[in-house]
């Protein structure tokens, strides 16, 4: 594994429990796992226990304001002190059919980074595009955790009919349907999975008229009953892991630097 | 109590900050009492596979007020919670209740509109032509297009209502529209094999498990309490949602009889003259 440059702390309210046993929604795995994220370009993500830590209003370091945290004490206090904060991760059966949504940023003290993640929807629409169930998750994870990170950053200002930063939060995609400045690579993709149809468009849906051969690409399934891409082998189908360095990349923008 | 400070902030946050979709999710007008009830009824119609009332429902609904939006906590939340539950439609409370407490609100919550329904609903019958008239308002509402209509919780119902019924000799209730039935009377009916023990190392109290006789080596997991369902097949576990989580009472655990009916391969059922009718395979 590559050696991360940065760390990120989640508590994930998915996780299940172990006493007494409540099944995991939300595997701790779509998080920690090295799978998941295995490149320097994503931050390494350490879980924080839900029901731990002390609370307390942290200020931010650059901006000055004060925003809510939690203390966490790895060893007891015995050394290695240390304040952090944390995205905070939950399944969610609200606000259907949205895969997931982010609440805030992290490093504004008057919102919260509140993750909503609606599993089965991501379950199955990865499971569409030939992605298993953890790669989904942690897909749909990663792109929300850059959220609460990036939230501000308006990746293309000039395009503001494709770009959909600022107050909502970093997506940029190209400008005709097909890959533009920002790399289909990276977790800010706005569409999950990134994928290209046979014809080389990105955009290639049934609905969307950039793709000329799109009814070629998608077929009707009675079992899912929805449209569905049409031998997904052929087409490219991307599952980034990490954050983007086109210029200016998510992974320079990235806010935290503990 | 110290779960999280950053909860203080939630009551008095806005919903305009979401993010993903672009803008974040569209919000729609709340539903009043009346439209409440109906999609209330039309969403469990749905996931009962009673496709056509779902539709009627629904787009009674759409005719009267267009897509607005219906949000409730199901009668079990409030039977398994003991206190008060939060407003489902106060963002700040149920995420704040959902990280101060044991209990995951955001799960248990409901949460539909009529497009959404109606699409899923068309879908589950096999028009789709419907199905995609109604997913393309879904998108034209501001929701990502990434999503998926189907498969719907019930088996689809497809072809001509079948002409032969039989009662089962079986008690029931119905809760927020769902029919609910005792699960150790219900498995011996259906031909499951079911076992309910008291074991307090399972969240609710009990150990509650289901095996299909057509394929032993896979074991259902229920909780009380809980809408979901853990399948395991060669000890790997994968779990699934339920629309209306299991709950005991007086030592009866109820199970909404959508998930058993489905399980024991039963395609087209429905409720009469205080009865619950099936059609054979």
């Amino acid at each position: 594994m590559l050696e991360k440059v940065k760390d990120m702390f989640v508590m994930n309210f998915g996780a299940g429990t172990e006493y007494p046993y409540t099944p995991p929604i939300i595997p701790n795995d779509a998080i920690t796992s090295p799978d998941g994220f295995p490149g320097a370009g994503m931050p390494l993500l350490w879980l924080l226990n839900t029901r731990e830590g002390a609370p307390r209003w942290v200020r931010h370091p650059d901006k000055g304001f004060w925003m809510p945290g939690k203390i966490v004490n790895f060893l007891h206090g015995y050394a290695h002190l240390r304040d952090v904060y944390a995205a905070v991760v939950v399944p969610s059966e609200d606000n259907q059919p949205e895969l997931a949504w982010t609440l805030g940023p992290i490093w504004d003290g008057g919102l919260v980074p509140v993750i909503e993640i609606n599993v089965t929807e991501a379950k199955n629409w990865g499971r569409l595009w030939g992605i298993d169930e953890l790669a989904s998750l942690t897909m749909v994870i990663g792109h929300e955790l850059g959220h609460t990170v990036l939230w501000d950053v308006d990746h293309n200002p000039a395009d503001d009919s494709q770009s959909f930063g600022g107050g909502g939060g970093h997506h940029v995609i190209g400008q005709d349907g097909k890959v533009g400045l920002h790399t289909i690579h990276c977790l800010m993709w706005p569409y999950f999975p990134p994928r290209i149809c046979p014809s080389g468009y990105v955009l290639c849906s049934p609905r969307i008229e950039y793709c000329p051969n799109r009814f070629l690409h998608w077929e009707w399934s009675d079992e899912l009953q929805d449209w569905v891409p049409r031998d997904v082998g052929n087409w490219i189908v991307v599952r980034p892991t990490e954050f983007c360095q086109a210029n200016p990349g998510c992974q320079s923008l990235w806010k935290l630097n503990p | 109590m110290y779960r999280l400070l950053t909860i203080f902030t939630l009551v008095v946050m806005g919903s305009s900050c979401f993010a993903s979709p672009p803008g974040g999710p569209p919000k729609l007008p709340r539903a009043n009492a009346e439209a409440e009830q109906k999609l209330k009824e039309a969403y469990a119609c749905y996931v009962q596979g009673w496709y056509e009332r779902a539709i009627a429902l629904a787009n009674e609904v759409y005719k009267k007020y267009g897509d607005v939006q219906a949000k409730w906590f199901p009668s079990w939340v409030q039977r398994v919670m003991k206190k008060r539950i939060p407003n489902p439609y106060e963002k700040g409370e149920v995420l704040k209740e959902t990280l101060e407490g044991p209990f995951l609100f955001t799960m248990a919550i409901k949460s539909v509109f009529p497009s959404y329904l109606l699409a899923r609903s068309y879908a589950a019958m096999g028009d789709k032509e419907k199905a995609l008239l109604w997913k393309e308002r879904i998108i034209e509402l501001g929701f990502s297009p990434d999503f998926t209509l189907g498969p719907s919780p019930s088996p689809p119902r497809k072809g001509i209502r079948p002409r032969i019924w039989q009662p089962l000799p079986l008690p029931f209730r119905e809760e927020d529209y769902f029919i609910l039935v005792p699960l150790d009377e219900a498995c011996k009916i259906l031909g499951l094999s079911c076992t309910i023990t008291t074991n307090p190392k399972m969240a609710g109290g009990k150990g509650i498990r289901i095996v299909k006789p057509d394929a032993p080596n896979i074991v259902y997991r229920l909780f009380l309490g809980r809408p979901m369902v853990e399948r395991l097949e060669n000890g790997k576990g994968q779990t699934e949602t339920l629309a209306y989580a299991p709950y005991e009472e007086d030592r009866v655990v109820w199970v909404p009889f959508y998930w058993l009916a489905k399980q024991a391969g039963i395609r087209w059922w429905e409720v009469r003259n205080d009865k619950i009718y099936v059609a054979p395979k």
